[in-house]
């Protein structure tokens, strides 16, 4: 396998190369400026009533660039995470910034199923995406398929199914422990079961 | 304190892994034998991931698999497999440590034209313990090796089933998922004998 150049590249950040991105903010900062200058002498022709088309006010555009260009934005300096990795922070806003549940732990294969305190809506104080959960989870529903109907990361429904659960809302079942095989007839359930599908 | 819940019995759930290289059917795989249109989290592989990537040989796949996709086999009322496909690059790994914790076992998806790609899952499950079967997914222009050539070529254990399989066929997927469990089955018998 290839490692392309530099993405990968531990080590100190070198002095040039801190030079060089400065130096290209400047240069953006001056382009910016000069951007900005151009469009207020265009309006203010357009005042005048000489010419032009009406531009709406508000934020600059900065130049389109492709996603992902890290060269881009040069000033950016996060070669561990691109704009294509998604949005890293963002998701967990939702759980108040809290990335490990409250109570319990959940395997993505554990069943997760609202109970009748739930059904009662005795719940308190609960977003719309906990209430979310509960909808989904009347009838017995695997964490991870939870996550996928949610469009939530996997991290963000442990947090919100944590809280359910200390609200006593729902019912965890949890899959087979590590290291402990389940037993030969339910093996060769399976085995007969697949067999016949 | 005793809620009452709806109807259905809670089923077991059973994790079984589908790992391997890069583009070696994973997904296809999964989707071979899900009942359900599988769950994924993808991102297209972008100009960033070209050269992350490497191509060589499966230049017509286009997205790449970065979290993970998984399908469902309900069998009967008491049981239900889920299929992961793990994350087929390096640089997602820690994701593999709790998918493979609790895991019945794995389907490691070998492509000859690239074998060295299903190395690193293969030492994976060694190291961890968890059981596993080879399947050498056919492609149509890799040229054909016999299961000895394959097998040394890995130097897989000999207790290790080694399958050919096409993965976009649903019974040649559902025979790896057999041999995977009747692996697992007599490595279970083999340790209890009762």
């Amino acid at each position: 396998m290839t490692t392309p150049p530099g993405r990968h590249a531990a080590g100190q950040p070198d002095r040039d190369r801190v030079e060089r991105q400065w130096a290209e903010q400047q240069r953006a900062d001056q382009y910016r400026a000069s951007w900005n200058e151009h469009r207020n002498e265009h309006r203010n022709e357009h005042r005048d009533g000489q010419s032009g088309e009406l531009e709406p006010l508000g934020e600059q555009v900065w130049p389109e660039q492709r996603r992902g260009d890290l060269a881009a934005e040069p000033w950016v300096d996060h070669t561990w995470v691109d704009r294509d990795a998604g949005p890293v922070v963002r998701p967990y806003a939702m759980t108040g910034g809290r990335v490990h549940p409250a109570s319990g732990s959940f395997d993505v294969v554990a069943m997760v199923v609202a109970n009748r305190a739930a059904l009662q809506d005795l719940g308190y104080g609960l977003q719309p995406e906990h209430r979310a959960i509960l909808a989904y989870a009347r009838e017995p529903l695997a964490v991870a398929e939870l996550a996928s109907h949610l469009d939530l990361a996997l991290g963000v429904v442990r947090v919100l199914l944590g809280d359910l659960l200390g609200q006593g809302l729902i019912e965890m079942y949890h899959p087979p422990a590590a290291g402990e095989l389940p037993s030969e007839s339910i093996l060769k359930a399976v085995i007969n079961g697949l067999r016949a599908l | 304190m005793d809620y009452g819940r709806s109807s259905r019995p809670v089923p077991t759930a059973i994790k079984i892994l589908v790992a391997g290289g890069f583009g070696a059917g994973k997904t296809t795989l999964v989707g071979a034998v899900s009942e359900i249109r599988p769950l994924q989290t993808e991102e297209s592989l972008t100009a960033a991931g070209v050269g992350t990537d490497d191509l060589t040989g499966v230049e017509r796949k286009s997205t790449t698999t970065v979290a993970m996709d998984f399908g469902r086999i309900t069998i009967g009322q008491d049981v239900v497999l889920y299929l992961f496909g793990t994350p087929g690059q390096d640089r997602f790994w820690f994701l593999w440590d709790e998918l493979a914790l609790g895991a019945l076992g794995a389907v490691v998806l070998a492509d000859t034209r690239r074998l060295a790609d299903c190395f690193p899952s293969i030492d994976y499950f060694e190291r961890r313990g968890t059981p596993f079967v080879v399947a050498v997914n056919c492609f149509d222009d890799a040229s054909s090796y016999t299961e000895g050539e394959v097998r040394e070529a890995l130097d897989l254990d000999g207790h290790v089933p080694l399958l050919l399989c096409d993965a976009r066929d649903r019974e040649s997927s559902k025979a790896v998922l057999i041999g995977l469990v009747e692996h697992v089955l007599a490595l279970s018998t083999a340790q209890s004998p009762s």
